[in-house]
């Protein structure tokens, strides 16, 4: 009996393990496309396309250079130009620890963004957690990730 | 008896795999092979390059000639990084100068939508969130600004929008602009509402005009927001000609009297309504299905010109990747001052781009800053003339 338990217990660890959404996947196969290797220990990620809807991108931006630096959150800037990211953070920014480029817009590719507005991924212990943006949400949603990054 | 039994079911399997293969290849028309007989068409020209600086865009959104005095011709087009309005010699295309206009204080405009130009003392420019408008000038001093909020018995509200596609227009003493009614996406009632809301100069009141959706093709029917709107471009006579995404004819008005003028392209079979409104369907059906987008009067040829946007996959077939919404082909159908139809121009895919054009003289100029063009050059709003010749 004590066997059976241990093999239904290895079998649920080998399980959970491989549960790689496909959301996950899209994650992963984004982190293959970016302008640098993408540091693992990230908690959070806000994508944010250079076009879309543009309060989103406005308020988004702000909280990612008011965070510059921050250990916890990754900002991802997604276009398919250079120069558009140039002009929405400032080329001073674009070489920043935690930003990073997306230039072939493979987010928008993969279906990462949905809507043409930015999307916070919380990197949760098994799998990703995905949250898109739209101007109903932004503030809120922008707001309880400051306070995940303040919490963990 | 068991092997003429397999040959049966062999034979059977094979022309089910035929008929699926028909019907899949019938879906996907060989557009470009399309070729009806026409008596006009667009001859590709020469290649122009405006050269942009560090600090703008290659996506103007609003692209406006305009004919100045002393033979000083100018193209102008917004520079939303720069809060600006480029004005370019026409045909030197040098920089001639910046007009910088500034978020806040007492020239403040905000984030600038799209502008209409009277004359350099009188630039009327559409800002802070769409609903100011401010007459301005070449030194962006901020002369009057107009609140444009609702004043009438109506209670809906309205995102004012301009661009190429939908330009301020200034008209017996009203300042014109399209509005979007607002409220919930997909609301049954939107329809009914007008897209024409003007700016009364005289009597400083913002008002609609009597312009709905076409009831046949919206009661009781879900598109996604963006095709229950229209594009429109103003003729010779002063008449709106209103293209709808969806309608497969223009419609032509003096806020008076309609008229309806078939306009149908070659490429389009249909463009269906959704089966269920909700925002992913929506979100697909803008990306990939059929519509028709800006139309614009040719003065120099009294023609018409609409655009067609091609229905195209939602995933690329050789990528894996979600195509963007512009990478898809398109056509440009022309048309005679009685709206006749004297010609269709097939357009390839991710080689222009159909938000960005203008006309001179000399013809009709397509953006061809494109993000999905492999030559995209950044440092260059760049286009390419056609002009209309005889077959």
């Amino acid at each position: 009996m004590k066997s059976v338990a241990t093999i239904v217990f290895f079998i649920v660890i080998f399980c959970n393990c491989n549960r790689q959404t496909e959301e996950d996947k899209k994650f992963t196969l984004l982190t293959e496309a970016l302008n640098k290797p993408l540091r693992h220990d990230y908690k959070s990620f806000l994508i944010i396309p250079a076009e879309g809807c543009s309060a989103c991108i406005e308020w988004s931006k702000d909280f990612a250079l008011s965070h510059l630096n921050n250990k916890e959150v990754a900002f991802i800037f997604s276009s398919p130009t250079e120069k558009r990211i140039k002009l929405l953070i400032g080329e001073e920014n674009i070489r920043q620890e935690n930003i990073y480029l997306d230039l072939n817009a493979k987010a928008s590719a993969y279906g990462l963004i949905k809507n043409y507005s930015p999307v916070i991924i919380y990197a949760e212990k098994i799998s990703k957690k995905t949250i898109q943006l739209k101007p109903e949400n932004i503030q809120e949603e922008l707001f309880k990730l400051e306070q995940y990054l303040q919490d963990n | 008896m068991d092997k003429i039994y397999t040959i049966i079911i062999y034979i059977y399997f094979l022309c089910l795999l035929f008929l699926v293969n028909a019907c899949t290849q019938n879906n996907n028309i060989e557009t470009s092979t399309i070729s009806t007989e026409y008596s006009q068409k667009l001859f590709k020209k020469e290649k122009i390059c405006f050269p942009l600086d560090d600090r703008a865009d290659t996506k103007a959104v609003t692209i406006l000639p305009y004919y100045g005095k002393n033979n000083k011709n100018y193209l102008t087009f917004l520079s939303k990084s720069e809060n600006a309005i480029l004005f370019y010699y026409l045909h030197k295309n040098e920089l001639a100068f910046k007009v910088k206009y500034k978020l806040e204080g007492p020239n403040g405009v905000g984030s600038i939508y799209g502008y209409t130009i009277v004359d350099f003392d009188s630039i009327f420019v559409l800002g802070t969130r769409g609903y100011k408008g401010y007459l301005t000038d070449t030194s962006a001093v901020v002369k009057e600004t107009f609140v444009l909020e609702k004043s009438d018995a109506e209670t809906h509200s309205v995102d004012l929008s301009a661009a190429t596609r939908e330009p301020i227009t200034v008209k017996d003493d009203k300042l014109i602009f399209k509005g979007i009614p607002g409220g919930e996406a997909f609301a049954s009632d939107r329809y009914k509402y007008s897209i024409f809301y003007y700016w009364d100069l005289l009597n400083n009141e913002f008002k609609s005009l009597d312009f709905p959706l076409p009831e046949n093709l919206y009661k009781d029917k879900h598109w996604v927001w963006t095709f229950q709107e229209g594009n429109y471009t103003v003729n010779d006579k002063g008449q709106f000609v209103v293209s709808h995404e969806v309608a497969p004819y223009l419609r032509v008005t003096d806020f008076n009297e309609t008229q309806t003028y078939e306009s149908k392209s070659d490429y389009i079979d249909d463009i269906p309504p959704l089966s269920k409104p909700d925002i992913e369907s929506g979100l697909r059906q803008w990306k990939t299905e059929n519509y028709y987008r800006d139309v614009a009067y040719d003065k120099y040829r009294n023609v018409y010109y609409r655009f067609a946007l091609h229905r195209q996959e939602l995933i690329d077939e050789k990528t894996g990747d979600e195509n963007p919404w512009d990478s898809r082909s398109w056509s440009i159908i022309i048309m005679d001052s009685a709206f006749n139809k004297i010609g269709e121009k097939y357009m390839p895919p991710k080689q222009y781009f159909f938000r960005d054009w203008f006309i001179t003289e000399e013809g009709l100029f397509i953006s061809n800053n494109n993000d999905n063009n492999p030559n995209l050059d950044e440092d260059c709003l760049s286009f390419t003339l056609f002009e209309l010749k005889d077959v």
